[in-house]
């Protein structure tokens, strides 16, 4: 008799209770706070009428405006733009072996920025509404390449070459979009600013939809590989050792990584460390296994993603804070302590 | 004449740039033999065992698995037929011995005959083999570098693979741990497996393997039984050391004392 773990087990049973109990609260509340506020229960008959489900609770015009032609477009694009970035959050630290690993940190974010801008600069073309989320996408997987070669030695990824290497790319994405700002007369390109911080204000429909399929066929292709995630995180070698194709995997998860962020970033600018925060509070409950991880952390990502943007949204109404600048307030601090307490643990490797 | 080996390697050189690391390496292990890698450290000891693994191609020459040239396996076939001991198994994340024990049975899940039953018995028998079943719950990176590197070998054991290559599996290990797994390593040999294993206690190398290669430099400067290999002028000039070989007191075997 091997006995099951019995721990993580037990803590893994309140997991979706918890991500599910805490996602629904945050619907309603983004759907219903607000410059104009709408009760929970008016929320929930609204998304209940348009199911063709009358719950007996009265609600105006203005409201069922407001809440579904207003508010959920832009809830969805949240909750996938966070989806997102805590999938790819904890697929990166897992084939980095590295849990200081994030979109933004390593400048993936801002590769996509600056693919997503470019596109914006010269014009989509034939790409038409996938023209930001396709050099969104390019710009990621540039950057991924680039740092997956550069911040790697003998298998392992020094967090310093890691960290300096997103700091190079991110501040050179910076400029190159600032310049595109200036130097090209694109409504868009002029609230790059705003955007480049991070976003949901300039998101429509429209834009949206292009972004969800992007992040939705990475958060399918991602679980796909969690077994082999597993795997690498006992070394490149050990991987190789246990019949994985180790190129071919790190190769095809780049490329799945930067659908997500590239998708992401297009829509909503850079949000930074809801790829660190996601996964490392979903792993206290799960553990490492990939195979609970990487779905847990998507949709971790994509909840606390809607608290950020109720809280942008609603903490200097009616002026809106970038949501941005929000994760960033709460992940700097938790991104410093991680790095104090993994070089701790790891010494200078980490 | 006579059956393929296990593992051979034929006239195996392996260069990096201009730098020959290993040269004209030639050897076979057969299904139940243990063969010791001894030699001073930059002998060539590492490279060769990852010639043999399949991590790297050799320059010239060839290995062969089962009579195959290694190179010709997909990394999925490879994985049921050899399995490797690293020299140290760091692990960033906090798995479970167990957890880490379980991905050695990765390579068997595309086996239809293989089962979740079956996993569980092999993963909890290489534990026990490995004293390591108390440690099951506990989380690797906590463990200490011995307790590591028996969890590790329990791993290695239920790849179940006819072909077993470890790097120094003996350096972190206390003594008792020490002649254990030297014991295990030589049972699973008796049982059919053969066993590459990277040593650095001469004395060890000479009490369990039944053949060594003694690596100097990139070659072979001996190889053969433990007794065909210890002689006191060799070893002493290899090593660059002044050693004395005498027959062990109780086990029939060379003993090696720094002199």
């Amino acid at each position: 008799m091997t006995g099951e773990r019995p721990a993580a087990q037990r803590r893994r049973r309140w997991l979706w209770p918890i991500l599910i109990g805490t996602g629904l609260a945050a619907v309603i509340a983004n759907l219903g706070f607000g410059a104009f506020d709408v009760g929970p229960d008016r929320v929930v008959a609204i998304l209940f009428d348009h199911a063709g489900v009358d719950l007996g609770i009265e609600f105006t015009p203005r409201e069922d405006a407001v809440v579904w032609s207003l508010r959920l477009p832009r809830l969805v694009l949240a909750f996938f733009v966070g989806a997102a970035l805590g999938g790819t959050g904890a697929a990166l630290q897992g084939l980095f072996r590295n849990p200081l690993a994030d979109p933004q940190i390593i400048g993936l974010s801002g590769g996509a920025a600056l693919g997503a801008g470019v596109v914006l600069a010269i014009g989509p073309g034939v790409l038409g509404r996938f023209g930001g989320p396709i050099g969104g996408f390019a710009g990621a997987l540039g950057v991924a390449l680039a740092v997956y070669t550069l911040a790697r030695y003998e298998g392992r990824t020094e967090v310093v070459n890691l960290v300096l290497t997103g700091v190079a790319v991110s501040a050179v994405a910076g400029a190159a979009i600032g310049y595109l700002s200036v130097a090209v007369d694109t409504p868009r390109l002029q609230t790059a600013l705003f955007w480049f911080l991070g976003s949901f204000t300039l998101s429509t429909w429209e834009s949206a939809r292009p972004t969800l399929l992007f992040v939705a066929v990475s958060l399918a292709l991602l679980p796909r590989y969690a077994t082999r995630l597993n795997l690498l995180l006992l070394g490149e070698a050990e991987a190789r050792h246990l019949g994985v194709n180790v190129e071919r995997v790190r190769t095809m998860l780049l490329v799945v990584i930067a659908l997500g962020v590239g998708g992401a970033v297009a829509a909503a600018g850079i949000i930074g460390f809801v790829g660190l925060l996601a996964p490392h509070a979903v792993r206290l409950v799960t553990g490492p296994d990939h195979r609970y991880l990487l779905p847990a952390s998507a949709v971790g990502g994509g909840v606390l993603v809607l608290i950020a943007d109720l809280a942008a949204r609603t903490l200097a109404s009616p002026v809106e804070i970038p949501v941005g600048l929000l994760t960033a307030l709460v992940g700097g601090p938790f991104f410093l302590w991680l790095l104090h307490r993994t070089r701790a643990e790891y010494g200078a490797w980490g | 004449m006579g059956m393929t080996p296990a593992l051979s390697v034929r006239a195996a050189g392996y260069q990096i740039g201009s730098a020959a690391l290993l040269s004209d390496v030639t050897l076979a292990v057969p299904a139940g033999g243990l063969l010791g890698i001894i030699g001073p450290n930059g002998a060539g000891k590492t490279s060769l065992l990852s010639l043999l693994a399949g991590d790297r191609s050799p320059s010239t020459g060839i290995v062969e698995l089962a009579g195959t040239a290694i190179g010709d396996f997909r990394p999925a076939e490879l994985a049921r037929r050899r399995a490797v001991l690293p020299q140290q198994t760091l692990v960033p994340f906090p798995f479970t011995a167990r957890d880490i024990v379980r991905m050695g049975r990765h390579p068997h899940h595309a086996d239809p005959a293989n089962s979740r039953q079956r996993d569980d018995a092999v993963v909890a028998e290489a534990m026990a083999e490995t004293d390591t079943l108390h440690l099951s719950n506990r989380v690797y990176p906590s463990l200490s570098a011995g307790e590591q590197t028996r969890v590790a070998l329990a791993r290695v054991f239920a790849q179940e693979t006819p072909v077993i290559l470890l790097d120094e599996p003996t350096a972190t290990l206390d003594i008792h741990h020490q002649e254990q797994t030297m014991r295990l390593l030589r049972t699973r040999a008796a049982a059919g497996t053969a066993i590459v294993a990277v040593l650095h206690d001469l004395n060890l190398a000479a009490a369990y393997a039944d053949q060594l290669v003694l690596l100097a430099s990139g070659r072979v400067a001996a190889q053969g039984t433990p007794r065909e290999v210890f002689d006191q002028q060799l070893l002493s000039s290899t090593y660059q050391q002044s050693m004395r070989v005498m027959d062990h007191p109780h086990r029939d075997c060379p003993l090696v004392v720094v002199e």
